[in-house]
C-alpha cells in the first residue's frame, strides 16, 4: 500500500539572468546529482533505487524539435520509467505523487528546468494563445495579465500601491535567499515610477526575464521515505483545475479555477481555515497583482480583499501567514521551474532548513503553481512535516 | 427553405513570418565545438567502461557518472552504415530546403566513438561495412563548431 | 489507496491525411464524444483529464489550454504531457497512474495530432532531434529506419520482397478497419516498385502523416464495474525510454522493447508470450520494424520473423495475430498513435473489433507506443481480473 507521499530531498540552482557558461544538461545534472547525493539513491534496475523520473520542461523553449527526448539520459531516463509533464513544475509534483499513490512506483525523481535565455519568452507565450481568435489580436500572456489586472483592480478598488507592495516584499524577502536573482531594496515609489509595461502592469511589477535555472526533488512512498530520511515532508493535499481559455468567458477579477483547485487540496488535507492553519505559503505570482488575486483564490482572505490582506501585514515575514519568504517569481524565477521551486521552498521551510528566510516552527505549508494565460491552469499542493 | 445546407469547410490562413533564433549556450560541449574548429574530433569518455561517445554527454547514460575526460578520436574511422536520401530536407547551416547528393554514413573512429557524417563516395553500392574512411575538413576560417565542419569522409586505400 | 483499474470506454476518429473540416479542438471532441458514448457516460462524470500531442509538429505551444474549453472540461482537474513519439503512451500511462490512485472516479485519456495546419514552422518535418548533433543532419524517422532495416537485412536472410510482403499484410488488415487511414489494396509488386526514399525504405513502407485523435476512459475497480459489464482491466504498464543514450550511429538496432516487455512479463508471470497474449497492437513506424518487433516481444527467435511472413503465419486469423488493425503504417497521428494502439487492443479484448476482430477468447492484449530512437511504452490489458 502506498500510504502517504513524502518528499525526501530537494535541490535548486542559483537563479540567474543568463547562465551562458552552462548547457541545459548541466543544469539538469547539477540538481539531479544533488538530490541523489542527499538520499544516496542511484538509478537501479532492481527496485532499490530511483524507480521513475517525471520531468517538467517546455520543448519549444529549448529547440523546435522535441529536445527533452534526447536530454532525458541526464535524469536517468535510460531504460527507466520516464514521463514529461508539459506544464509548470507544480503539475509535475502533482503527477509524480500520483505515480506513488497508484502503487506503481516507490521513488520518483522530479526535475524541472528552463533556460529563458535561449529564446524570447513572449514569443512562445503568444503562440500559446488559440490561433484563430486571440493570437490574431496579438494577445499574449503579458497582455492577458494586463487585462486581468485592470479588471481585478477596477472591480474591487485595489490600488496601485497595494500591488506594488507585493514587489517590495518579494525583493526584500529575496535578500534572505542565496538562490534568488533580484534582491534589490525597492520602495513602492520605485515600483510605481518604473516604465509602464502593459497597463496597469509596470516593468518592476512583472517577473524579471530571462531567468535560467533548474529544480529537482525526490518523492517516496511513506515506508521508503522513513527509511531514506528522518525529516520527510508529507504531501497532504493535491488539487488542480482548468479555467476558460478565452478571456471573455471569465470574469477576470475572480480566479474560480484557483478556488476550486485549492478546495480540492484543502479537502484532502482537512484544511478549513488556510490563513490560520498554514504557517507559510509559496505561491507563483508572475505579476504583482497576482499575489493579491491568488491570495483570494487560496482563501487566505475573501473575494476582493487581496489589497486589504497585503495592507494588514499578515503576509509579511513575521506575520500570520508569510507569503513567499523566498522572494517568489517577482524576484526572478524561470517559468516551468517556478512551480516545482515553490514546493521545494516549502519543503525547506518544513525541514527547518530555510536559513535566513526560515519561518520559525513551520508545520504546514501550501505551494501553488500556475500555467496558461491569466492563470488558466491552477495547481495547489499542501504539505506538512 | 433548403432542407440541407451544405457547409463548405472554411479556411483561414495566417502568415507569421518570423525569425526564431535560439541562443544555445554550449557549456561543457564548447570543448567539442572548439575541437571541431581546430580540426579535432573530441569525445567524452566513461570512467567506468571507457566507452567514448559523440555527441558528448555530461554523464554516461548507462552508469550515470560524470564524464570529464575527453579523448581525441583521431581522423580516421571504419564505415558502419550508410544511407542516401532521395527527398529534400533542411540544411541546418543555411535554413534552406535542399536535395542531398552525398550519402550520410556512420563511422567508428579510432578512439571508439561513433559519429555521423557525409560521404564523399556518391555511389552507395561502392560502400562496404568496415571500409577505412578519413575526415576531410572545411577550410579553418569557415568552421563554426558545427557537424558539417567535417565536409565529408572519403575512402582511404589500405 | 492503490486501485485496480479498467478501461470502460474508447473512441477514435476516422483517421485521414487531412481534416480541413474541423479545428484541432473539434477533432478531439469527436474522439471524446465517441468515447463517452461507448462508455455510456457524460462529460460531467469525468473528473480528471490527461491529454497530450506532439504539439511541436503542429506548430503549437501548450495546446491543452485552448482545447480544454471546447471539450466542456472547464472546472475539472488535469494536465498535459508530451514525449515526442511516445506521447500517447505517456498520456496513457499517466491516466493509468491517476486512476489507480483512487482520487478520481473517471479519468479521460486523450491524445491527438492535427498535422495539417502548420507549415512545418516549428517542427522540422522530421520531428524529434538532438539540437546539438543529429538535428544538424538531414535525418528523420525515414533515415532511422533505413539504417535499422539495413542492419536487419544484413544479419538475417530478409530481402526487399519480404518487406513488401509485410506491407501487404498490414494493408490487408487495414482494409478491414474502417478507422484506418491508408486502405490501398496493395500487392507485393506495387510495393516493390514504389518511390525509393532512402534504401531500402520506400514511401509505402513508412507511416503516413495523419490527422486523428483517440480517447479512452479509465476508472478504478468499483466504478468500472458499475459503468460497464465489459471492463478491460489494465494489468500492467511501463514507460521505458532511452533519453538520448544512443544515437542511430552508435547503435542502429537500439530499442528498449525487449527489455520493457521482459520486465512486464516477469511482473505478470508471463512465460510464453505468444500463448498467453492473444492480441498484439505494437507500434511499428515502418513495415520492416514489424519484423524486428515481433522478435523483440518474444514471439520468435531473433532475425527469423521474416520467415513467418514467408510462411503466411502472420495476420488477423493466423498463428501470429500481430497488428490486426493495420498498425501504424496505415495510420499515424503521431501524438495519438499509442492511444490508437490501446483503443484497438481494448476492442480486441471486448470482441468489438468488427471485421478485423481476432477470433477466439482474448484474455490478454498488448499495446505499445514507440518513439525516438527505440523508446517504448508497454500497456498490458486483461479480460478478467
Amino acid at each position: 500500500m502506498a500510504g502517504r507521499v513524502g518528499i525526501v530531498a530537494v535541490a535548486q540552482t542559483k537563479f540567474e539572468e543568463k547562465k551562458l557558461d552552462k548547457h541545459v544538461t548541466e543544469l539538469m545534472y547539477d540538481v539531479t546529482r544533488a538530490v541523489m547525493g542527499q538520499t544516496g539513491l542511484e538509478f537501479k534496475e532492481d527496485g532499490t533505487g530511483i524507480d521513475s523520473t517525471v520531468a517538467a520542461a517546455y520543448d519549444l523553449l529549448h529547440g523546435p524539435s522535441g529536445p527533452y527526448m534526447f536530454l532525458g539520459y541526464v535524469v536517468g531516463a535510460y531504460k527507466r520509467e520516464d514521463e514529461r509533464v508539459l506544464e509548470d513544475g507544480a503539475l509535475a509534483v502533482y503527477y509524480g505523487a500520483m505515480q506513488i499513490l497508484s502503487g506503481h512506483c516507490n521513488t520518483v525523481l522530479l526535475v524541472a528546468y528552463t533556460k529563458e535565455s535561449l529564446i524570447d519568452k513572449n514569443l512562445y507565450e503568444w503562440v500559446g494563445m488559440d490561433q484563430i481568435y486571440q493570437r490574431r489580436v496579438g494577445l499574449d500572456f503579458v497582455s492577458a495579465a494586463g487585462l486581468q489586472a485592470m479588471r481585478y483592480t477596477t472591480k474591487y478598488g485595489i490600488t496601485p500601491e497595494q500591488c506594488a507592495k507585493a514587489v517590495v516584499k518579494a525583493r526584500k524577502n529575496a535578500g534572505n535567499n542565496p538562490n534568488a536573482m533580484c534582491c534589490d531594496s525597492l520602495t513602492v515609489d520605485d515600483v510605481l515610477r518604473s516604465t509602464m509595461l502593459c497597463d496597469p502592469i509596470r516593468v518592476l511589477e512583472a517577473k524579471p526575464t530571462p531567468v535560467d535555472g533548474a529544480c529537482a526533488m525526490i518523492l517516496a512512498s511513506e515506508e521508503k521515505a522513513k527509511e531514506i530520511t528522518d525529516k520527510p515532508v508529507w504531501i497532504t493535499g493535491l488539487g488542480s483545475c482548468y479555467d476558460h481559455h478565452d478571456l471573455g468567458w471569465r470574469d477576470l477579477a475572480d480566479c474560480e479555477a484557483l478556488a476550486t483547485a485549492a478546495q480540492r487540496a484543502y479537502k484532502m488535507a482537512g484544511i478549513k481555515d488556510p490563513l490560520k492553519e498554514f504557517d507559510v505559503a509559496e505561491i507563483s505570482e508572475q505579476y504583482s497583482y497576482q499575489e493579491l488575486l491568488w491570495s483570494e483564490g487560496l482563501a487566505f482572505c475573501g473575494k476582493g480583499e487581496g489589497g486589504k490582506l497585503i495592507d494588514s501585514g499578515k503576509t509579511e515575514m513575521g506575520g500570520e501567514l508569510p507569503i513567499n519568504p523566498s522572494g517568489g517569481m517577482l524576484s526572478g524565477l524561470p517559468v516551468c521551474v517556478a512551480g516545482m521551486d515553490r514546493v521545494a521552498e516549502c519543503v525547506l521551510q518544513l525541514r527547518g532548513e530555510a536559513g535566513a528566510r526560515q519561518v520559525a516552527g513551520a508545520k504546514k505549508a501550501v505551494a501553488h503553481g500556475v500555467d496558461g494565460p491569466a492563470g488558466q491552469l491552477q495547481c495547489v499542493i499542501t504539505l506538512e512535516n | 427553405m433548403s432542407t440541407e445546407e451544405k457547409q463548405e469547410p472554411e479556411f483561414i490562413q495566417f502568415r507569421y513570418p518570423r525569425q526564431v533564433t535560439y541562443h544555445h549556450a554550449l557549456g561543457y560541449q564548447s570543448k567539442f565545438a572548439n575541437g571541431l574548429k581546430q580540426g579535432r574530433i573530441l569525445a567524452t569518455k566513461c570512467p567506468v567502461d571507457g566507452r567514448c561517445t559523440i555527441p558528448p554527454r555530461i554523464v554516461c547514460p548507462f552508469h550515470h557518472v560524470r564524464q570529464t575526460e575527453w579523448v581525441d578520436q583521431g581522423q580516421r574511422g571504419r564505415l558502419i552504415s550508410a544511407f542516401k536520401i532521395n527527398f529534400p530536407m533542411f540544411n541546418s547551416r543555411t535554413g534552406e530546403l535542399q536535395n542531398w547528393e552525398n550519402p550520410i554514413i556512420a563511422v567508428e573512429l579510432e578512439g571508439g566513438a561513433r559519429m555521423d557524417g557525409w560521404c564523399a563516395e556518391m555511389d552507395p553500392e561502392k560502400l562496404k561495412t568496415g571500409m577505412l574512411m578519413e575526415a576531410v575538413w572545411r577550410p579553418e576560417e569557415e568552421r563554426q563548431g558545427r557537424a558539417d565542419d567535417i565536409l565529408y569522409w572519403k575512402p582511404v586505400e589500405e | 489507496m492503490a486501485e485496480r483499474i479498467a478501461i470502460v470506454g474508447v473512441g477514435q476518429t476516422h483517421h485521414k491525411s487531412k481534416r480541413p473540416d474541423v479545428t484541432t479542438a473539434e477533432l478531439c471532441a469527436e474522439a471524446v464524444e465517441r468515447c463517452l458514448e461507448d462508455a455510456g457516460m457524460q462529460m460531467k462524470d469525468i473528473d480528471h483529464l490527461v491529454m497530450g500531442s506532439f504539439e511541436v509538429a503542429d506548430g503549437y505551444y501548450s495546446p491543452d489550454k485552448w482545447i480544454i474549453p471546447e471539450l466542456g472540461v472547464v472546472g475539472k482537474s488535469g494536465l498535459e504531457m508530451q514525449n515526442v513519439g511516445t506521447t500517447g503512451g505517456v498520456v496513457a500511462a499517466a491516466s493509468f497512474n491517476s486512476a489507480a490512485t483512487g482520487l478520481f472516479d473517471a479519468v479521460l485519456c486523450l491524445a491527438w495530432q492535427k498535422m495539417d495546419e502548420a507549415a512545418g514552422a516549428f517542427g522540422r518535418g522530421g520531428g524529434g532531434a538532438n539540437e546539438y548533433w543529429t538535428g544538424q543532419f538531414p535525418m528523420s524517422p525515414i533515415t532511422n529506419f533505413a539504417r535499422r532495416t539495413y542492419a536487419y537485412m544484413d544479419r538475417s536472410g530478409c530481402t526487399e520482397e519480404h518487406i513488401a510482403i509485410v506491407r501487404v499484410k498490414q494493408d490487408q488488415c487495414a482494409m478491414k478497419n474502417e478507422y484506418a487511414q491508408l486502405r490501398l489494396g496493395l500487392t507485393v509488386e506495387k510495393v516493390m516498385q514504389d518511390v525509393l526514399l532512402a534504401w531500402p525504405i520506400r514511401r509505402l513502407h513508412m507511416c503516413p502523416t495523419t490527422a486523428g485523435a483517440a480517447a479512452c476512459i479509465v476508472c478504478p475497480e468499483e466504478k468500472a464495474k458499475k459503468v460497464t459489464n465489459k471492463p478491460v482491466w489494465v494489468e500492467d504498464w511501463l514507460t521505458c525510454h532511452q533519453g538520448g543514450a544512443l544515437t542511430m550511429a552508435e547503435d542502429p538496432t537500439a530499442s528498449t522493447l525487449r527489455y520493457a516487455c521482459n520486465v512486464v512479463y516477469k511482473r505478470c508471470g508471463i512465460t510464453n508470450p505468444l500463448k498467453e497474449i492473444q492480441a498484439w497492437e505494437v507500434y511499428e513506424p515502418a513495415s520492416p520494424a514489424e519484423l524486428r518487433w515481433i522478435e523483440e516481444v518474444g514471439i520468435c527467435e531473433d532475425y527469423t520473423a521474416w520467415k513467418l511472413f514467408e510462411q503466411n503465419k502472420v495476420g488477423i486469423d493466423k498463428e501470429v495475430p500481430f497488428n490486426p488493425s493495420g498498425g501504424v503504417t496505415a495510420t499515424n497521428p503521431i501524438g495519438a498513435t499509442p492511444v490508437v494502439r490501446l483503443v484497438e487492443a481494448v476492442l480486441q479484448v471486448r470482441g468489438d473489433a468488427g471485421e478485423h476482430q481476432i477470433q477466439g477468447k482474448i484474455e490478454r492484449a498488448l499495446a505499445t507506443g514507440y518513439g525516438g530512437q527505440g523508446e517504448n511504452v508497454i500497456m498490458l490489458l486483461r479480460k478478467s481480473l
